[in-house]
């Protein structure tokens, strides 16, 4: 006999109480992430916020580089502006700086809020004890995770669920009022993101099949119509339709061929099986058929998949994927079984009738469909709108279970309840430590930003990455990496991370930096949500193929070079030689070591301009190599570094007489440091000079491996 | 009170339409309109890019010579290059064309180090080599060789099928062969009115 869903109205649920507990489920659950640093793509909306206040109505249309690349303008990212908007008003009211992180989380709760509630009211339409499935998604990993971040992913589905609501209701109780909220929450969701234009088919689908009023329909085209006109706006003040730049990002991606449509297929699985419910869960309710040879088959199938794609993922690695993949496959064989027998004209096994039933896995299947097919690669975050759908199903076959056991003789171990509520704990501890793991991930680059600001003591100093690095570094006065890199001049550092995006520094600028110190940032947890070093993906299947993983490894680094001062400044320099051989840049090998070095013939002097305001040391190695084995010569070579003010006069100096012949010490590279002096009223001058006591020699001499730094207290 | 479903019978085909009307939908929202900044090669020129191939390569199959398409940078413009490793020649057949024509492309050193490279173009014409164009390059002492550098050769060709140009690249004065890296990027046979 088919389980029946006993319709309840509103009031016969203790509604406030239900509402209450969310809330505060909500915000309990928030409070120890509150202070989280920005983190992934929350800057690219705090700088399209701070632009917004400039340029309100088309706060895209600015200047913008990213990942070494950059457009005359934002305006086809894959967001419409809602979201910055929303951050334009409390970067307007509150401002940005360090402990400010908690206002802007705090404020954005909001739409967690939004989203839960919305959910309950979308489950009060169609289940028996809606608050279980709401309580688990505001507890659910993905949701916690993402709830932390300012990106658009959430705020689409608190708007994205509201608008349903609405929309449910509306249908139902015949309200305009409804419809017309609805319309509202849908052009906020679209506004927000454009996979909500998904919304349109689907309440077009319900609003067909369950004849709603023709207000219904006029509620429906009211947000593309919007988005539309907004199109039109942005045309005339572009010139060009937004969305074919959007594409053209999407086509550049290559995500339509066939191994990246496998790879967010995948992804898909992989994080509907670990982020939504604890797999075990999943796995337990959903893993049967074919008395038992399923499971074993699919579970083959994966472990199969594993070596044929993942071979070199550590074994670990490899487990992690298996569930993941075993229990989303199951989940989707599940729904596609819903949809199945809400083909057919009685109602469901799970009690659903056929267009609720078809509704929702048209509502399932649909942002799948998207996910892999359309969104350019794998992100937990993408699927979020398909998780309502799935809790919903999940939820209805705990209700349905319940009445089975309760009309049989014996209790199973894990019953309904125990399934539910163990559903909701395991998964609210999984997602809290996955949480705090995304929280120490996104510590790391407040770090980085004040480390490396000690480091650089002030010089001019560029960044070349994004995320939270390029945030907190922007906001320490690091400048980013230029488009055009000749105008990063000599003694200036770079920072380079290892995970976040590092740009690709052009080659010639490149050649002409030298490392100057590589940090380390490990955290105490030993989850990993991203790392390329073992495959954590949560947030892109750029960096692996799981969506978490555990390493004890560090996560991140921080590499620190300086742009050589005398190889980048070498152009400008005045060269006073006997030979007729300039100095040049290049490397000079002397016991297998060869920095990047000014060489020299002797007889040479280059003398740079030199005009820095503030005191610096200049470290450097000095080197020879003899032209013939040193052992035969008596010859001296002496390197002379001396600063000049405006007048000519020499306020530094330093000198070093190498015999690589007569000493064996001397035949090594050998430090040097020279304190120089600020020159505010500038002109003054920095000469190297290399020459030797023999007429005629030819060995070459270095001033290797130069570095400015600050000078020693 | 239970709702019904008032529609009747069920198809799976209205149900499958709907989905593929959803995905169709967002499909045309997102596809409206021309990918922009794709830049076109003029029909008139001739690109060699996909020509030019090692004069006499090395015996070491580990020793590079010639890279067909790597991205170089230079003052912000990152450009599909042809790189050559010096020492080392390429050549591309100019089969095909006559009268008056343009060399055109512009190059650059890939690094700021090194005593320089020296670039010589040849035109073979009937086993007999010409040096049409040379040029020295040094990017670690001269600024303006920090960019690209256009070319233009003006070439008069006999529309022979024995025309050969070849771009032979060596070290600087020094014999310091480090970083002596050329790009060529969008090296092409241009009409020449």
């Amino acid at each position: 006999m088919r389980p029946s869903i006993q319709r309840l109205e509103l009031k016969q649920f203790c509604l406030h109480r239900d509402l209450a507990l969310l809330v505060l489920v909500v915000v309990v659950c928030a409070l120890p992430f509150l202070d989280q640093p920005f983190h992934m793509d929350d800057n690219f909306y705090m700088d399209m916020a701070r632009n917004a206040q400039s340029s309100p109505l088309f706060p895209n249309d600015t200047f913008y580089a990213f990942q070494g690349e950059s457009a005359p303008d934002v305006a086809s990212h894959s967001h419409p502006p809602l979201q910055t908007y929303f951050l334009a008003l409390i970067q307007h009211s509150f401002g940005e700086g360090p402990g400010k992180e908690r206002i802007y989380h705090l404020l954005a709760l909001v739409y967690p809020i939004l989203a839960v509630l919305a959910f309950y009211f979308i489950c009060a339409r169609i289940l028996e004890r809606p608050l279980w499935p709401a309580l688990v998604l505001a507890c659910s990993p993905l949701f916690l995770v993402m709830q932390h971040s300012l990106m658009a992913d959430i705020p689409m589905l608190a708007f994205w669920l509201a608008a349903i609501a609405a929309f449910l209701w509306a249908v139902d109780s015949r309200r305009k009022s409804l419809y017309a909220a609805s319309a509202l929450l849908q052009f906020a969701a679209m506004f927000t993101s454009y996979q909500s234009l998904a919304l349109l088919p689907l309440l077009a689908f319900f609003q067909m099949r369950r004849k709603g009023r023709a207000f219904g329909w006029i509620s429906l085209a009211f947000a593309p119509a919007a988005l539309g006109a907004w199109f039109l706006v942005n045309y005339m003040h572009y010139h060009r339709m937004l969305l074919s730049g959007t594409l053209w990002w999407m086509q550049s991606r290559n995500s339509d061929s066939l191994n990246a449509v496998a790879t967010k297929l995948i992804a898909v699985l992989e994080y509907q099986g670990w982020l939504v419910i604890f797999p075990f869960f999943l796995l337990y309710l959903y893993a049967r058929g074919w008395k038992g040879r399923l499971p074993a088959l699919v579970v083959l199938a994966a472990t199969f998949l594993a070596q044929l794609r993942i071979p070199e993922y550590r074994l670990l690695e490899k487990l992690i994927f298996i569930i993941g993949i075993t229990a989303g496959v199951f989940v989707v064989l599940r729904m596609a079984a819903h949809f199945r027998d809400s083909l057919g004209r009685e109602d469901s096994h799970l009690g659903f009738t056929p267009v609720e039933g078809q509704f929702i896995c048209l509502w399932y299947f649909g942002v799948m469909v998207y996910c892999v097919l359309i969104l350019t690669e794998g992100s937990a975050r993408y699927i979020l709108p398909s998780v309502p759908p799935l809790l919903i199903c999940f939820f209805r076959q705990l209700e349905v279970a319940e009445v089975m056991e309760y009309r049989k003789s014996s209790t199973p171990l894990f019953n309904a309840s125990i399934l539910a509520s163990g559903s909701l704990v395991i998964s609210l501890i999984w997602g809290l430590a996955l949480s705090h793991a995304d929280q120490e991930f996104a510590r790391i680059y407040p770090r980085v930003a004040n480390e490396f600001s000690r480091i650089s003591g002030g010089r001019e100093s560029f960044y070349g990455g994004e995320w939270g690095f390029r945030y907190y570094l922007s906001q320490a006065g690091v400048q980013q990496l230029p488009i055009d890199e000749s105008l990063v001049s000599g003694g200036s550092y770079i920072a380079l991370p290892r995970l976040a995006l590092p740009y690709p520094v052009p080659a010639g600028l490149h050649s002409m930096t030298m490392p100057v110190q590589t940090l380390s940032y490990n955290v105490t947890t030993p989850l990993r949500i991203l790392d390329r070093q073992t495959h954590a993906g949560f947030y892109s299947t750029g960096w692996g193929l799981i969506p978490f993983s555990i390493s004890r490894r560090s996560l991140e680094d921080l590499e620190i070079r300086q742009v050589n001062f005398m190889v980048e400044r070498l152009p400008w320099a005045r060269f006073d030689c006997d030979s007729q051989v300039t100095p040049w840049p290049g490397y000079l090998s002397i016991q297998e070591v060869a920095p990047l070095a000014i060489l020299a013939k002797p007889g040479s002097c280059v003398s740079y301009p030199w005009n820095e305001n503030e005191a610096l040391a200049l470290e450097l190695k000095l080197g020879v190599k003899m032209d013939m084995p040193a052992e035969r010569s008596g010859k001296k070579f002496v390197f002379e570094i001396s600063q000049r003010d405006a007048a000519g006069k020499i306020v530094a100096q330093f000198l070093k007489t190498l015999s690589p012949g007569l000493s064996k010490e001397d035949r090594r590279w050998q430090p040097a440091r020279i304190s120089l002096q600020g020159l505010p009223e500038g002109g003054g001058m920095l000469e190297f000079r290399y020459q030797c006591d023999e007429q005629g020699a030819s060995d070459v001499g270095a001033f290797a491996a130069a570095v400015l730094v600050q000078p020693k207290p | 009170m239970p709702i019904r479903n008032k529609w009747g019978t069920e198809t799976p085909i209205k149900i499958l339409a709907a989905g593929i009307g959803f995905i169709i939908l967002f499909s045309c929202l997102c596809g409206c309109g021309a990918p922009p900044g794709l830049e076109g090669v003029k029909k008139s020129e001739f690109d060699l890019t996909e020509r030019f191939s090692v004069v006499s390569p090395r015996t070491d199959p580990e020793a590079r010579e010639f890279y067909a398409h790597f991205p170089v940078t230079r003052k912000g413009n990152r450009k599909d290059s042809i790189v050559m490793i010096a020492p080392t020649a390429v050549h591309a057949s100019l089969a095909g064309f006559s009268g008056p024509v343009e060399l055109k492309g512009s190059a650059t050193p890939v690094f700021n180090v090194g005593d320089g490279i020296r670039m010589d173009i040849f035109l073979r014409e009937n086993g007999t080599n010409k040096l049409i164009y040379n040029r020295f390059f040094d990017a670690g002492r001269r600024a303006e060789d920090r960019d690209w550098i256009p070319l233009s050769v003006p070439l008069e060709l006999r529309g022979s099928a024995d025309n050969w140009l070849e771009i032979r690249i060596s070290g600087g004065p020094q014999g310091d062969q480090t970083a002596d890296w050329l790009a060529l990027n969008a090296m092409s046979i241009v009409p020449r009115k």
